[in-house]
């Protein structure tokens, strides 16, 4: 945050100190976005280079770490709709939700599971796999990804629950039930 | 009691329900045990969510390190290959000792002249079939170049770092090579016969033949460019000559310089310009006179007639009994100099052992004689650090792999990625680096025997020799980018480079070891650069999947 206010004001010595504090996150959001760590890198380079290049737009009055991980979210985006996977969030999307299916996962859940989890979420469908990770990587609210997604709020609503769903059942059906 | 959808209770948990909801929410949890257990779940399960994907924060030291390897992580590389190259060095020692006896130095690998002679060998047994297959060759190489140019085109348009304006002068260049040497060229070929340009024959410009036996009797204004079994200048050539042949003899009048490839070249005319030989054997017979310089790259090299001024050999062998007008320098196994020669400049000789030069005295040598001993490489290399000309060559060494690696990492930046840092990717690096060094030159080999292969062969070889030279390029560009690391600029990426060249070729000169290290970061480089090649193509195969619109 302080890095970059202090940036605005004298840009070349600062931006290496955002890169250095927020490299890593970005890295990461985009590799659970984009599911490659080749694609990721290329990403998270392109996303500090619009950074470097936007920093003037940025307002201050939010936190810095909101809008940077919104660049890059979009820029993600962006490259999965060129890659023409693009994916379909319309607002035709927001179906009730359905209910039944296993319950929340917190029980299955133990600590050597969360590379399991994260493997999980990569073989998600796009469109359940991006509210998930904007929402708990990034901790977007609902509003905020829905503003990146180009969908309302209920829509991400009804997205991550259903996302919750299909990622217990991914998990159950990797591992068999809870023990 | 009417209980809330557990998809309200889900929003809820994640302090997303409105506030009106929310307030009825949190009212009726308090009655309903079940309900405030459902949201206690869901909210461990968004926590859980959250820690399972921010895990990998934590983690991402090794992660990142992974594409941007850090600092301690080039150890494992500098421990494979120095810890390697010391234990070979170890158990090789006692082998490099052995001397073979005299007769059967053809035996010994690390003979010069054996490498040379089935260098030579090999390449004329491949062709055999001589002038068809060149002339196949000549077309499909330059139909190949084409090709390749136009694959190289797709790829960095595909990786979308060259622009199209860059890449349509490349083409345009491209067709300007191509097109330049089609003017004034008399172009003949003869399937498996012979060529004969008759005594009374002119050709009035340059002449291209591709045939098994070539004669030339006649003139030719022009150059000569010959290519097949047997090539014979008995007439007069008014340009160069450039042949490449089994046997090449030159018994006629050249005006030009003589670029020879052959096994063996006989001199036994007239050479206004230059004398090129790179050959297994060079003859230069008594009565034949070369007016400029005679460069000779070969086993073996035997002068008898006339060099109107330098006689440079590198090679094994180089035998002088004629006249040589300026300086002898020759660096290889042995010089003689017997008696009628003569010799108005310095002779300098490069070589392992004083007794490898002889010179009869009854041999005339204008100016000074100078041996320099050549230690035997790789387990004697001080001499060499006392030279200027070694730190020269190796800031030039690090010069031109530093252009080259930029301009390589820049079209293409897939293959900076590459990671040596931990010990299984430096497995399969070293793996794949052995396959690629030994079973690449095997495949060019095997494809140029059916001959039909031939032009896929050669490419083959180009291929690895140019993935030689990449591979310190590979490893150079890791070890920068763990040290010094690599952000979004060109300047860390370009000092990293040079950073990691330096090192490189600090390493392959340290002396004992320092050619194990050079062949292992071969290796290991080799391999990188087929990881790294293998990754790009998959990942350009995986953004063809599906339609991608330019830009």
């Amino acid at each position: 945050m302080y890095a970059a206010t202090a940036l605005q004001m004298n840009s070349a010595p600062d931006f290496s100190g955002i890169y250095d504090e927020h490299y890593r996150r970005v890295f990461n959001l985009c590799r659970y976005l984009l599911r490659s760590e080749e694609a990721a890198e290329d990403a998270a380079h392109d996303v500090f280079v619009k950074v470097r290049s936007r920093l003037d737009t940025y307002d201050p009055a939010h936190p810095f770490r909101n809008w940077l991980l919104k660049i890059a979210s979009n820029h993600c985006l962006d490259q999965l709709r060129r890659r023409g996977r693009e994916c379909r969030l319309s607002e035709s999307d927001s179906l009730q939700p359905q209910a039944g299916g296993p319950g929340p996962l917190s029980q299955l859940l133990t600590e050597e599971r969360s590379e399991r989890v994260r493997r999980a979420l990569d073989g998600l469908p796009e469109k359940y796999r991006l509210p998930l990770v904007l929402t708990y990587y990034n901790d977007f609210s609902y509003e905020e990804v829905g503003d990146v997604l180009g969908v309302g709020r209920n829509t991400v609503a009804t997205l991550i629950y259903r996302a919750k769903q299909r990622l217990r059942t991914e998990l159950l059906k990797r591992e068999g039930p809870a023990s | 009691m009417n209980c809330p959808q557990e998809f309200r209770l889900a929003v809820y948990a994640d302090g997303e329900l409105p506030a009106t909801e929310s307030g009825e929410v949190a009212a009726h949890l308090d009655a309903c045990h079940a309900c405030k257990e459902t949201v206690r779940l869901y909210q461990l399960e968004s926590a859980w969510i959250a820690a399972s994907l921010r895990e990998l924060d934590a983690e991402v030291l090794t992660s990142q390190e992974t594409i941007y390897p850090a600092r301690g992580r080039v150890w494992p590389l500098a421990a494979f290959v120095g810890g390697l190259a010391a234990v070979l060095a170890v158990v090789l020692a006692p082998l490099r000792g052995i001397e073979m006896p005299a007769g059967f130095e053809w035996l010994d690998p690390s003979s010069l002249q054996t490498q040379i002679a089935l260098l030579v060998s090999g390449f004329f047994y491949v062709l055999e079939d001589g002038a068809p297959t060149m002339a196949s060759i000549v077309s499909s190489v330059s139909l190949g170049i084409l090709n390749l140019s136009v694959l190289v085109g797709l790829v960095c348009l595909l990786y979308r770092r060259v622009k199209i304006p860059t890449a349509g002068l490349m083409a345009a260049l491209m067709l300007v090579v191509l097109a330049a040497p089609s003017q004034a060229i008399d172009i003949r070929s003869a399937q498996n016969g012979a060529l004969t340009v008759g005594p009374d024959e002119v050709v009035d410009d340059t002449l291209v033949v591709f045939a098994r036996s070539i004669d030339i009797e006649g003139t030719v204004t022009g150059g000569v460019i010959a290519f097949g079994f047997d090539v014979n200048v008995r007439g007069n050539v008014g340009g160069n000559v450039i042949a490449g042949a089994r046997r090449v003899n030159l018994d006629g009048v050249v005006g030009g310089d003589v670029f020879a490839f052959a096994q063996t070249v006989t001199t036994s005319g007239e050479i206004s310009g230059n004398l090129w030989a790179f050959n297994e054997s060079t003859i230069e017979e008594d009565g034949s006179n070369v007016g400029g310089n005679a460069t000779v790259f070969g086993a073996d090299g035997s002068i008898d007639g006339r060099v109107g001024r330098d006689l440079t050999m590198y090679g094994a062998v180089l035998n002088v009994g004629g006249l040589v007008e300026r300086r002898v320098n020759f660096t290889g196994n042995q010089l003689i100099i017997r008696a009628p020669a003569f010799v108005g400049g310095n002779v300098s000789a490069t070589v392992t052992q004083e007794d490898n030069v002889q010179i009869d005295p009854a041999a005339r040598i204008g100016g000074t004689q100078s041996i320099e001993l050549r230690e035997v490489p790789e387990f004697s290399r001080y001499s060499q650090f006392a030279r200027i000309g070694f730190y020269v060559r190796q800031m030039l060494r690090i010069i031109t792999g530093f252009v080259l690696g930029l301009l390589l990492f820049w079209v293409l930046p897939g293959l900076g990625r590459v990671n040596l840092g931990d010990a299984r990717t430096l497995a399969v690096s070293g793996g794949v680096g052995f396959v690629a060094l030994v079973a690449m030159p095997v495949a060019a080999l095997v494809l140029a025997v059916t001959l039909i292969g031939l032009p896929l062969s050669i490419m083959t070889i180009s291929v690895w020799v140019m993935g030689l030279y990449i591979a310190k390029i590979m490893v150079a560009q890791f070890i920068g980018a763990a040290v010094i690391g690599r952000k979004p600029n060109g300047v860390t990426t370009a000092l990293g480079l040079l950073f990691g060249l330096v090192v490189v070729i600090l390493a392959v000169n340290i002396p004992f070891v320092g050619g194990l290290i050079n062949f292992l970061l071969l290796l290991v480089g080799m391999g990188a650069l087929g990881v790294g090649l293998y990754g790009l193509i998959s990942g350009i195969g995986a953004q063809q999947d599906s339609p991608q619109p330019a830009g």
